[in-house]
């Protein structure tokens, strides 16, 4: 156990890939900034601007087989006069001695025909079994710029008020920024691009691929960059819900899967 | 729906017909080197790909009919990938006999560019009936070549102390070709080679040249779809048993991951190993072809000292020094075997089993890398592979095992997902101990053999003028390999956008990421690996001046890292021009390009120009400038000149290593060509 804790310590992925966003983003490398399900509130809110109907969502991911890192994410959106309203909750846990949550309330809204913008308050808390509890709460913003009927712009801020003060605690959530596009291709095909900066100079770049083998079953895959990763899934949309599934590729971590169901009221 | 095709072919072509369907102002010569420089991507300077230009050249003097051709001899095109080639014919079955090229234009995963590329190839008139030929329609074509290194190499000096490693011969290369060609139907092919440093008529080489190649292919004859008598190339399956001579590797030809299964070929290029000789013939049952097959040559062994075994088998075919002559056919290789293939519309399924018998052990030295390495006198090799079209997908693969020891599996699918883009999957699986000496499965190893990976493609067609395609490939290595000290790792990454606004003008965007594993420069006892990550990026621009004049020019840029020390960075950037006026007696091209790199570790490669046949793709590295002129003269109608001058000129003194050594900084090599076609 305790090597194995050093083992993921050594090729500890960054903080974000530790939100949940969902087995149809995550089979397409996470490559989501572009994207608009309830998912989106894992990854760019303003996606969820142009959702019609209140939809719930739950998703769990087991991080590196019998590694006992987990993760269960739950989403929620409501459609109102001024907005649409999500909900996010994520728990990341490595059996009961790391705990990662963190909440989210999000309000995004159409501010033109093609643009949308998003806000969102996050509460996060990590506790470490003999080390205590820290909290901190943090600011997103997102937006989305629709180009034409088939091409999406996606911008997120993760956190951006830590660009500005910069300060060395023992827990900070990184400042991150985001850039995405998606493109519909064919009516059965649509492909997502994003890069990922923040301030430690991190960056990765990930593309996924969305393949409508059939009507209401969709196949997906993806790479990211770094780290190097190759990424699958599939779905299955039965009206009002669905399921998907998704798995990642690691070179040294090996496998991590991923099924999420969402319900459209 | 023929008249369909017609309209639409009518409106394209008239939007398109300067666009794709301009005459083309390019001989025949240009057009193949232009095909070949694309399929290789980081040659091993010296290899012979005259195998494939003859066959072009033999396309573009005798064009495919479209309304005859079959898969089998489009395959030959080596440039179409098996879902174009299954398109093309499936439009013809759909939509009947091609009445103009222009319907090429409606042929599913057809760009302006593959258009282009085939036309020169293709014909929709009745080609000439085979059978009539007679002895004399037949076609002679000699050629003779000279070529040396200018300067004077460590090798040709007088040993200072007896016994000391010398060349043995003189520093001049010769080559004489002779092929004699009945249409399509019968060909006689030899190849006479010296390499530089080798004896002629004396010493070990005392019947003059080193290399002598003859093969005799028939096609055609009743039953027998070919026979081949000689020297002969095997391509089976997807080559994880059995494919003597070229084969794709990774590169921006990412649909050619899929094996063609070409089956028998005569073998006429020079290069002095990978090829089989004896004989050889399909044989068409219906459905079915049988190709029994038997070969027996001498080949470099690395003797032991007691000469009773050998320790691996040479590839070079340089014979130069009393060492290498020492190997030169120090060893024999008896092989015999049978390939059963079973061809259908959509599903193509072959077996095959064959035996190599060597006439001493093969005994690899005892590194513990060598640990799986094959051992003994004789090994009996089976495999079955498979293509299948199903839909938009197109599945291919082949699992192999060698008897005793490992298995290696290789599955893959291409997919259209749309009509703009298309997803290439192959998996790979050779176990430590998989043994085949003529294996050249899809792999990064040189090897076919210890070995897992994942190979991801995509080709996206964003407009008939914008194509980019892209892969990721993950590899793994179970067991240690040469200098890698351990299991290990890597990946390798791909993307490149071509844009061809016009005919006239092409440019071309790449970038390439390796990540590989190796042991630590250090030097202990115990080596730790490092990752190794090479960086590449490359702009190229073509474009035609005028009729006469195309001007090409690329940059290229590398960056090297191993581990934390180790840092190397280069760029290299040439410029080309090509002068091929159309009824002239003369046409050439020049490059002028200039390079610097911090050492060999950030060498760039790149394809040159050279007379026809002759082929260079040598590594520019440290700091200096290349110039090479490449000049063709047509003396008579029948009769070629070829004169090609390249040197290169660098920044410090002392060139190569070894007994390739020149003290100098400059290097040139000149090289002399006569064709004679009667």
């Amino acid at each position: 156990m305790r090597f194995l804790v050093l083992f993921l310590i050594l090729f500890a992925e960054k903080l974000n890939a530790q939100i949940n966003s969902g087995a149809r983003s995550m089979a397409m490398a996470n490559a989501a900034t572009a994207l608009n399900d309830v998912y989106s509130l894992g990854s760019n809110q303003a996606g969820i601007a142009s959702l019609k109907r209140s939809e719930l969502a739950f998703a769990f991911q087991e991080h590196n087989y019998s590694t006992n890192v987990r993760s269960i994410a739950a989403f929620l959106v409501f459609p109102s006069n001024i907005g649409v309203f999500g909900l996010y909750a994520n728990n990341y846990s490595l059996s009961q001695n790391f705990n990662e949550l963190r909440t989210g309330l999000t309000l995004s809204r159409l501010l033109t025909s093609k643009l949308a913008i998003s806000g969102t308050l996050n509460y996060n808390q990590l506790s470490i079994s003999d080390y205590g509890i820290n909290r901190t709460l943090s600011f997103d913003l997102g937006f989305q710029y629709r180009l034409s009927e088939d091409w999406v712009l996606g911008v997120h801020l993760n956190n951006p008020a830590a660009y500005v003060t910069v300060k060395k605690s023992s827990y900070n959530v990184p400042a991150q920024i985001r850039l995405g596009t998606s493109y519909v291709l064919s009516d059965q095909i649509l492909l997502a691009i994003d890069s990922e900066y923040d301030l430690d100079d991190y960056f990765d770049f990930r593309f996924g691929l969305e393949y409508s083998i059939i009507n209401r079953v969709n196949l997906r895959g993806g790479t990211s960059l770094l780290p190097f990763k190759q990424y699958m899934g599939a779905g299955i949309d039965f009206n009002k819900i669905s399921v998907d599934a998704a798995s990642s590729f690691h070179p040294q971590l090996g496998i991590s899967s991923q099924l999420s169901l969402n319900y459209a009221f | 729906m023929h008249f369909r095709y017609i309209i639409y072919a009518f409106v394209l072509g008239q939007i398109s017909v300067k666009g794709s369907f301009a005459q083309q102002f390019f001989d025949t010569e240009t057009i193949v080197e232009s095909i070949i420089g694309e399929m290789i991507e980081e040659a091993e300077d010296e290899f012979d790909y005259s195998d494939i230009s003859e066959r072009l050249e033999f396309y573009i003097r005798n064009p495919i009919d479209l309304n005859k051709t079959d898969e089998k001899e489009l395959t030959e095109l080596y440039f179409l990938s098996s879902t174009q080639i299954s398109e093309l014919l499936l439009h013809r079955e759909l939509s009947g006999s091609f009445i103009s090229l222009y319907e090429l234009q409606a042929i599913e995963g057809f760009s302006d560019q593959i258009i282009q590329r085939l036309l020169p190839f293709v014909s929709i008139r009745q080609s000439v009936d085979q059978s009539a030929l007679n002895f004399k329609d037949g076609k002679h074509d000699l050629i003779l070549r000279y070529g040396r290194v200018l300067e004077k190499q460590k090798g040709y000096l007088t040993p200072e102390r007896p016994g000391q490693s010398h060349y043995l011969g003189t520093p001049d290369r010769l080559f004489v070709r002779y092929r004699y060609q009945l249409g399509n139907k019968l060909q006689f092919a030899l190849n006479m080679k010296k390499d530089a440093g080798e004896d002629f008529f004396k010493g070990d080489q005392r019947s003059g040249f080193d290399f002598y190649s003859a093969s005799f292919f028939i096609k055609d004859i009743g039953k027998i779809q070919n026979l081949a008598l000689g020297d002969y190339s095997l391509q089976l399956g997807q080559g994880l048993s059995l494919w003597n001579g070229f084969s794709f590797g990774k590169g921006s030809l990412v649909q050619h991951v899929a094996r063609q299964n070409i089956g028998l070929r005569p073998y006429t290029s020079a290069n002095e190993s990978q090829y089989l000789r004896g004989v050889a013939a399909t044989i068409k049952f219906g459905q079915i072809e049988i190709l029994p097959f038997v070969s027996y040559k001498k080949f470099d062994g690395t003797l032991s000292s007691d000469s009773l075994s050998f320790s691996s088998i040479g590839i070079s075919g340089y014979h130069r020094t009393p060492a290498e002559n020492k190997n030169r056919n120090s060893a024999s290789q008896l092989l015999y075997g049978l390939n059963v293939f079973y061809n259908s519309r959509n599903l193509k399924v072959g077996t095959m089993a064959f035996q190599t018998a060597f006439d001493k052990p093969m005994l690899p030295n005892q590194q513990l890398y060598n640990a799986y390495a094959f051992r003994g006198e004789r090994l009996t090799n089976s495999s079955v592979y498979y293509h299948y079209t199903f839909r938009n997908i197109y599945a291919f693969g082949e699992s192999a095992y060698s008897f005793n020891s490992g298995i290696g599996s290789v599955n893959g699918l291409i997919a259209s997902l749309s009509h703009q883009l298309s997803l290439v999957l192959l998996h790979r699986y050779y176990q430590k101990d998989f043994h085949s000496f003529f294996s050249q499965g899809f792999s990064e190893n040189t090897k076919t053999i210890n070995e897992n990976g994942l190979y991801t493609g995509l080709i996206l067609n964003l407009s008939p003028r914008v194509e980019w395609v892209g892969y990721a490939d993950y590899f793994r290595f179970p067991w240690m390999k040469y200098q890698v000290d351990g299991p290990s790792s890597g990946y390798d990454l791909f993307s490149q956008f071509v844009y061809s606004p016009r005919k006239t003008l092409n440019i071309t965007l790449r970038y390439r990421y390796r990540n590989k594993e190796e042991n630590d420069a250090l030097k202990g006892p115990i080596n730790k690996l490092e990752n190794v990550v090479r960086q590449q990026a490359r702009v190229e621009v073509k474009y035609d001046i005028n009729d006469v004049i195309q001007f090409r020019n690329r940059l290229e840029l590398i960056d090297y890292s191993k581990g934390e020390n180790l840092k190397e960075k280069g760029y290299m950037a040439y410029h080309d021009i090509v002068f091929k006026p159309l009824e002239k007696a003369i046409s050439g091209n020049v490059r002028i390009a200039a390079f610097k790199t911090d050492g060999y570790n950030s060498r760039i490669y790149a394809f040159e120009n050279d007379v026809l046949y002759g082929y260079s793709s040598p590594s520019y590295h440290n700091t200096g400038i290349r110039l090479y002129t490449n000049i063709r003269y047509r003396l008579q109608r029948n009769l070629d000149f070829w004169l090609r001058y390249a040197s290169f000129l660098y920044a410090d003194r002392g060139i190569s290593s070894g007994l390739d050594y020149i003290e100098g900084n400059i290097k040139s090599d000149i090289r002399l060509q006569l064709r004679m076609q009667f």
